[in-house]
């Protein structure tokens, strides 16, 4: 569930490298709070703890998510997986894959990864219900072979959550 | 309500882009006079695709929603979208270019010339 295409992605371009350390460095000085990035010398794969927000039903939980960058970063969006166990979402699958627009058709390069971690905690603190998306057995089946989800096509409609 | 997922690949992006066509300097000029004056202050100095900083070697130039990018990295993204990464506005398609420098404006046919 970490993504196999991921291993095989081509290496970072220059303009990918220079912007990714320079996200590094903001990321040190001004980290995104209820986030924490464990540092590697792999530039190309970030893992990342997220807490669970005061106040919200994921209070005092801690989960994992993993980013992978494209070659092409930041024109192309990373791919952004909660490792195993992902939280119980309505847009969370069972495999860790995240059902939210920014990180597939709503992607701009104005976005960091310090900002799909604000969106990602948003996503999380606002639902109510602890469950799977009603299609999950249907789509985690369909990605047994190691389908990224940025393979996936995706339907919004519910921004409620 | 929950994400209903397909799974199959997404069809390419149409190649075919709608063209924007060239207006004479002067007349686009005093048509975005008063735009190029509104750039925000916010990261005023950073390009907000690499995170570098403007240099003359490569300059700012703003879109008319007024936001500002290295012309290099906004046009690398529009040969993917065409809407601004800050705002997501589309273009209108209207006469007027989609590019300024501080200054001088930008033609589809200025760029061309620079040759990115």
């Amino acid at each position: 569930m970490t993504g196999s295409s991921a291993s095989s992605r081509k290496v970072l371009s220059k303009i990918a490298t220079n912007r990714l350390q320079k996200e590094l460095v903001e990321w040190q000085v001004n980290p995104p709070s209820g986030f924490l990035h464990k540092v590697t010398d792999n530039l190309q794969r970030w893992v990342i703890e997220v807490y669970g927000a005061q106040g919200t039903i994921y209070a005092g939980e801690k989960y994992q998510l993993q980013v992978d960058f494209p070659e092409h970063y930041p024109m192309e969006a990373p791919q952004v997986i909660f490792l195993h166990p992902a939280p119980l979402h309505p847009h969370i699958y069972s495999n860790g894959h995240i059902c939210l627009d920014i990180l597939y058709d709503s992607w701009s390069p104005a976005m960091t990864v310090s900002s799909i971690c604000i969106s990602i905690l948003s996503m999380l603190s606002s639902s109510t219900v602890k469950e799977r998306p009603e299609d999950n057995d249907r789509y985690v089946k369909n990605c047994r072979n190691g389908r990224s989800p940025k393979e996936t096509r995706w339907w919004f409609h519910d921004d409620k959550v | 309500m929950v994400c209903e997922t397909n799974i199959q690949q997404i069809p390419s992006e149409e190649s075919s882009k709608k063209c924007h066509p060239d207006i004479p300097l002067m007349v686009a000029l005093e048509k975005v006079k008063s735009k190029v004056n509104t750039i925000s202050e916010d990261d005023e100095d950073i390009c907000p695709i690499c995170l570098e900083e403007y240099t003359s070697e490569n300059p700012r130039i703003v879109t008319k929603c007024s936001h500002h990018y290295h012309l290099s990295c906004i046009y690398e993204w529009n040969e993917r979208s065409e809407t601004c990464p800050v705002c997501s506005k589309a273009p209108d398609y209207d006469d007027e270019p989609k590019w300024y420098l501080v200054g001088v404006v930008l033609t589809n046919r200025f760029t061309s010339m620079l040759q990115l």
